[in-house]
């Protein structure tokens, strides 16, 4: 699959969240071994080339559907270890660049973690908030929490400001086994509270991962000439010459990229700019990378 | 530079109209919806302000095409540095003939230093020298040398002084400079001969300056009213010579008889040239004191002798036309030199002893007769042509339209149709119908013309008498140094009872006394207009006494006959295959002894007329100006440039935005 096929703007074409999951994920793990993630490949191990002797039951039928190609299931271990999806929903998500707004972006990738989750025999849950929780949906496995989930992300509406530190903290506060949290925010926050927030998270031994999605748009201001910036989550307007401040401000922006880089790599949580445009395969590998990293301190 | 419509400058304020549109439109920016202003606030807050001006490309080029529209339509023109000096100074030098009077013309020059020296440093003036008309010895200018140089060309000619022709230069010139009062400085001897016509009131915006030169002379003679006859002893040339001094004028009329080809008498002097004319120079006997009018010239044709030759054809209009001519000999005027012959000479030679050749026409023309008719009326004879009742009209026109028929005096005639005529008005001025009283004319109308032709005449030709229906009747057509009429009917029985006419003798009488007038005058006056009757592009080679030669159009020697015939003297003219001699003599005023009092002067040059108001002598100030320059033009020129330039730049910078967009 190419990277061609996992880029938003064509997941946008596809329409239905569960086929954008499927494409990204199946796509995702068939181009895996040719892909720069190939070391990720041993996650699916239990999937291997069919042989001469090998029982027809054994037979992957749905990889066999995509790929014409026979793979047989080593096996299918099912580690129980929860993986609970943060999804900031607040209004400056509703930021559209061009065909895919950030929450789509959000939405996709939201899906593909899901659907990949659970296709590993994890167990999924799903939190999105602004400065509330405005959907919570516990962590739970198999083929029909995956498609509650799933139809959330479908309703999902981004709106009001966010708050993002005591959200995490009051979710945090109620997970009962260790799992993994999944922060998808452009984190326009008070950026000291959501480290805070995020190392106590991790003093509570639970994996973090934070996705801070960002489209190029914002982070490089490519608008050119004067406009009128609206803030989409506080409508407060400003007159500026985009031109004129666009060196200090994506200096800005780097400098806040660069703290959040330190400080979770610091407390231990894993860190990923996502750009609205990069294909979803990025932030696939970074789960994967997390997720066996998770299962390794397991065995331990 | 400067501009000719200033007040259209006020129109820059607009040029604050594009920068008031781009701060329009950038209060206008574009909304843009963003995730977070957290990083632009954080941004220094000056530069969140667009202060700089968005697109100064733009800005500039829609400034710099509206300056330039603006700068355009208050119609500029370049003036030099000498130019931006307002006024110019006009210098008027009278180069008329009595300022070669001893020591005149050296004073005027004089006097003309002077003021160019005294010039302002950067003041522009021009000298103008004027006589019967106008010439400018130097344009407007501050150089000194210049002016100093042409003061040393000016040199008095044999013109009469016309101030007002001077003024009028001066005027036309001042319209291509700013409005304002002119210093007009007149260096004349301001005779009093005729000033009053020479120097009416001027425009107010005129300042003139009197410098009168020169002092009256004591005593003065000179020659007028000339005249030239043909006696028995030869050809007579008169003139009374006037001698005007201080205790009044008298008169002695002169008389020379030229009996030879060439000779000399007392103050005279004479010659035949080789076209026939004879050329003299008469001087004055009384001693005077100022010389440049002391000799008269003259260029004339022998006046022929009064003798008539009749063309009988042997039918009655011949006994009719006899016994008038018999009777008008009888009157003195051709009296014993009436001859008459069967058939016409068919060469010229054989009629130039003839003042006048009457004749009849009948049926078709013949040609030759006509040419030779042509010819002999070319050389100063005079024809005249009764048209018979057998008349061939379609051949005599047909005639009439060719070149070999020209010299008839009419484009066409044509029958009047059947029912009689009587002749109507007359033209009173004219030498053959002066000798027509009221009675006489009334004798006229009562003949009764059953067989007349209604005559279209030349266009050049006139018209002496008309039938009572207002179609020509008598008509006239100069033919060289002759003429030819034609009357519209013959005076035989079957056509008229003209011939048995109390009044027709008298009729006859006027024409042949009408013949023997001297059309050309034996002398001119400087500035009189030249006819020569030949086509406008026609080269005349005019030699002066002295040998000079120059070579004009007919055209300019019509229009400007002062710059080649400006001094007194005779001039020979050469011209398509022709020769011709002509005297020119300066008006008789310019003789006159007496100069304008002080006073006199004083009240004459401050009478102004009224003025014509600003608007039309400001108009023919822009009109003249802009004919001088097209500067508008170039700053019209580049806006429009700058427009499509701004044009091109914007749907440029439009195309990009909306591929950034994209």
């Amino acid at each position: 699959m190419s990277e061609r096929l996992l880029s938003p703007a064509v997941l946008a074409a596809i329409g239905r969240l569960d086929l954008v999951a499927r494409t990204v994920v199946e796509g995702f793990l068939i181009g895996l071994h040719k892909s720069p993630y190939h070391g990720l490949s041993q996650e699916f191990a239990e999937h291997r080339p069919y042989i001469a002797g090998d029982e027809m039951r054994r037979i992957d039928w749905r990889v066999y559907a995509r790929t014409d190609r026979l793979y047989v299931k080593e096996s299918e271990e099912e580690t129980n270890a929860p993986v609970r999806l943060l999804l900031d929903a607040s209004a400056s998500l509703q930021f559209t660049p061009r065909d895919v707004s950030k929450l789509d972006y959000a939405r996709y990738l939201a899906a593909a973690l899901a659907y990949l989750a659970t296709r590993q025999g994890d167990r999924v849950g799903l939190v999105s908030f602004n400065e509330e929780v405005q959907t919570l949906i516990p962590a739970r496995g198999g083929e029909r929490h995956l498609q509650l989930i799933l139809v959330a992300l479908e309703q999902l509406e981004a709106r009001g400001r966010t708050s993002i530190g005591p959200v995490l903290l009051r979710q945090a506060a109620q997970w009962k086994r260790r799992g993994l949290a999944i922060l998808v925010s452009d984190l326009y926050d008070r950026p000291q509270e959501i480290v805070d927030a995020v190392t106590r998270v991790r003093r509570a031994r639970h994996d973090v991962i934070v996705f801070h999605l960002l489209d190029r748009a914002e982070m490089f201001l490519e608008k050119r000439g004067t406009y009128e910036f609206r803030d989409l989550e506080t409508n407060e307007t400003l007159l500026a010459d985009a031109d004129r401040v666009r060196r200090e401000y994506t200096e800005r922006v780097e400098e806040l990229r660069s703290f959040f880089r330190h400080e979770f790599e610091r407390t231990g949580a894993d860190y990923a700019v996502l750009d609205s445009h990069d294909p979803l395969d990025k932030a696939l590998a970074v789960y994967l990378r997390r997720r066996r990293a998770g299962k390794a301190k397991g065995k331990k | 530079m400067s501009f000719l419509s200033p007040l259209t400058l006020i129109g820059l304020s607009l040029v604050a109209l594009p920068l008031l549109i781009h701060l329009l439109v950038r209060r206008r920016a574009r909304r843009l919806d963003f995730p977070s202003l957290a990083f632009l606030r954080e941004t220094p807050s000056f530069k969140l302000y667009p202060r700089r001006i968005r697109q100064p490309l733009l800005l500039a080029l829609r400034a710099a095409a509206l300056i330039l529209l603006i700068l355009g339509l208050a119609r500029p023109f370049l003036t030099s540095n000498a130019q931006r000096n307002p006024q110019v100074r006009f210098l008027l030098l009278d180069a008329s003939l009595s300022m070669r009077t001893h020591g005149r013309a050296e004073a005027a020059r004089e006097q003309a230093r002077a003021i160019i020296n005294k010039l302002r440093d950067g003041e522009r003036a021009s000298l103008i020298s004027f006589s019967s008309t106008a010439a400018v010895l130097v344009e407007a200018s501050s150089d000194r040398g210049k002016l100093l140089e042409a003061v040393e060309r000016y040199e008095p000619g044999g013109g009469a002084a016309d101030y007002n022709a001077a003024l009028a230069e001066v005027r036309a010139r001042r319209t291509i400079e700013p409005p304002g009062v002119s210093d007009v400085d007149i260096i004349s001897d301001f005779q009093t001969a005729g000033i009053e016509k020479r120097l009416g009131p001027h425009d107010a915006a005129l300042r003139l300056r009197a410098y009168p030169v020169g002092q009256s002379v004591e005593r003065n003679a000179y020659l007028i009213n000339e005249s030239v006859s043909k006696s028995a002893n030869g050809i007579e040339l008169s003139a009374t010579e006037m001698v005007s001094e201080s205790a009044g004028r008298g008169a002695a009329v002169r008389a020379w008889t030229m009996d030879a080809n060439e000779g000399s008498g007392p103050a005279l002097e004479w010659r035949t040239e080789s076209n026939g004319q004879i050329t003299a120079r008469a001087g004055v006997l009384e001693p005077d004191e100022f010389d440049a009018d002391d000799e008269r010239f003259f260029a004339f044709h022998a006046p022929r002798e009064t003798r008539v030759l009749l063309i009988e054809d042997g039918k009655d209009a011949s006994l009719y036309l006899r016994a008038a001519l018999e009777v008008a000999g009888d009157e003195g005027a051709a009296r014993g030199a009436l001859d008459r012959q069967r058939e016409l000479p068919e060469r010229a030679e054989d009629l130039a002893q003839y003042s006048l050749v009457v004749l009849t026409l009948h049926g078709t023309p013949k040609t030759n007769e006509v040419a030779a008719l042509t010819e002999y009326a070319r050389e100063g004879g005079t024809v005249w042509m009764c048209l018979g009742g057998d008349l061939d009209t379609e051949s005599w026109n047909l005639l009439a339209r060719d070149e070999a028929g020209r010299g008839l005096p009419f484009e066409s005639v044509s029958r009047s149709s059947g029912k009689a005529l009587s002749f109507g008005s007359a033209d009173a001025g004219a030498p053959q119908m002066r000798a027509l009283d009221e009675s006489a004319m009334n004798t006229l109308r009562a003949v009764q013309v059953t067989a007349g032709y209604a005559i279209a005449p030349r266009a050049y030709g006139l018209t002496l008498a008309r039938w009572n229906d207002e179609n020509p009747a008598l008509v006239s057509l100069r033919v060289g140094e002759g003429e030819i009429l034609a009357i519209g009917t013959s005076v035989e029985r079957a056509s008229n009872d003209l011939g048995s006419s109390p009044v027709f003798p008298l009729l006859a009488s006027a024409i042949v006394r009408a013949s023997n007038i001297t059309r050309e005058p034996i002398s001119r006056s400087i500035g009189e207009a030249v006819r020569l009757d030949t086509k406008p592009e026609t080269n005349v080679k005019i030699t002066n006494m002295a040998g000079r030669v120059v070579e004009p159009k007919a055209r300019e020697l019509a229009s400007r006959p002062m710059d080649y015939f400006n001094v007194p003297g005779i001039y020979r003219l050469e011209f398509a295959g022709n020769q011709k001699f002509l005297a020119f003599n300066p008006p008789a005023e310019e003789s006159e002894r007496a100069l304008l009092s002080e006073e006199s002067l004083n009240r004459l040059l401050s009478s102004e007329k009224p003025t014509q108001g600003w608007t039309a002598s400001e108009g023919n100030r822009l009109d003249a100006t802009e004919r001088e320059g097209f500067v508008w033009r170039y700053f019209l020129g580049a806006a429009f440039l700058l427009l499509i330039a701004e044009l091109f730049v914007a749907t440029r910078r439009r195309t990009l935005a909306q591929q950034e967009g994209e």
